[in-house]
């Protein structure tokens, strides 16, 4: 079993500090402090009082050691965090409900497999999951766009039956008018019988 | 480290997988971060202490309806905190 940071016993000035200080310092340091700040702020906290002086080359040598490992340790994290994303994918994708004891249980067994393989395996494991959960997010993507496009085809079809029946409404309307009758019944072209029909409309609805 | 920091750092990183207070024992004895060796009472108890609303219920558990035993999980206020620790990970 590998020693886990926080068993490490760091003889070192900055490793003797409590965890919550050194904890401080790595997530400092990650965020790309300088070693001038990293100093004075180490120097001046409550917990370094009264002990020697911590410089530049301990700091130097935890960046080494005590950062190190604590990256490592955020890259364990991490990697248990997928397994337990890939467990409870697996659990849902099962039919269980998440949130029921009987897919986190399954979650837990699937997850001291994962914890228990080579870490390529499980890794590789891991991926095959997230790739064919992404392949189903996919498909899901391109069935919900197929829906919205069906649907517009079938608002348009509406439409086009909406247009029809008012036209229908509206030649009976007008087919009934003596004046429009003998407008369409007339001489002259049907771009002439069109202006008058519409010059005649107009007129109608200003009456 | 106290052992409840090692049990909510186990549960957390591994939620929403649950487990039985032997496993979560047997798992937090072997990763050698507790500051004393813990017994399955001592896990048993700092569990119910995890689940109290005095510590903000950072673990809350379910009894298996087929080996009717509880399983213990980490909730979502668990997860927070562990994260706002600095995601502890426990190994063992």
């Amino acid at each position: 079993m590998s020693t886990t940071p926080a068993t490490r016993a760091y003889r070192s000035k900055i490793g003797r500090l409590p965890w919550a200080v050194r904890h401080e310092l790595n997530e400092r340091l990650r965020d790309g402090a300088t070693g001038t700040d990293l100093l004075t702020w180490l120097n001046r906290h409550p917990a370094q009082r009264g002990k020697p002086r911590i410089n530049s080359q301990n700091l130097s040598d935890w960046r080494t050691s005590g950062y190190a490992d604590w990256l490592r340790d955020l890259e364990r994290a991490h990697h248990i965090r997928t397994y337990a994303e890939t467990a409870q994918h697996i659990a849902t994708a099962a039919g269980g409900d998440p949130a029921a004891v009987g897919s986190r249980i399954l979650a837990g067994r699937m997850l001291d497999m994962l914890e228990g393989a080579e870490a390529e395996t499980a890794a590789d494991f891991a991926r095959a999951v997230a790739s064919l959960r992404k392949g189903e997010t996919d498909a899901q993507k391109l069935e919900l766009e197929n829906r919205k496009l069906t649907l517009a085809q079938q608002n348009l079809e509406l439409e086009k039956q909406k247009f029809k029946r008012l036209t229908c409404e509206t030649f009976l309307k007008w087919y009934q008018d003596k004046t429009a009758v003998e407008i369409a019944a007339g001489p002259g072209s049907n771009e002439d019988k069109i202006a008058a029909l519409l010059a005649f409309m107009d007129h109608q609805q200003t009456l | 480290m106290q052992l409840r920091t090692v049990i909510l750092a186990f549960l957390a990183a591994r939620a929403p997988a649950a487990y039985k207070a032997a496993a979560i024992h047997s798992r937090c004895q072997r990763s050698g971060m507790c500051a004393t060796e813990p017994s399955l009472a001592a896990t048993e108890a700092a569990l119910r202490e995890l689940a109290s609303p005095r510590l903000g219920a950072l673990v809350d558990m379910a009894i298996d309806p087929l080996d009717k035993v509880p399983y213990w999980y980490a909730t979502d206020a668990g997860i927070r905190r562990w994260t706002l620790d600095g995601s502890l990970s426990v190994e063992g």
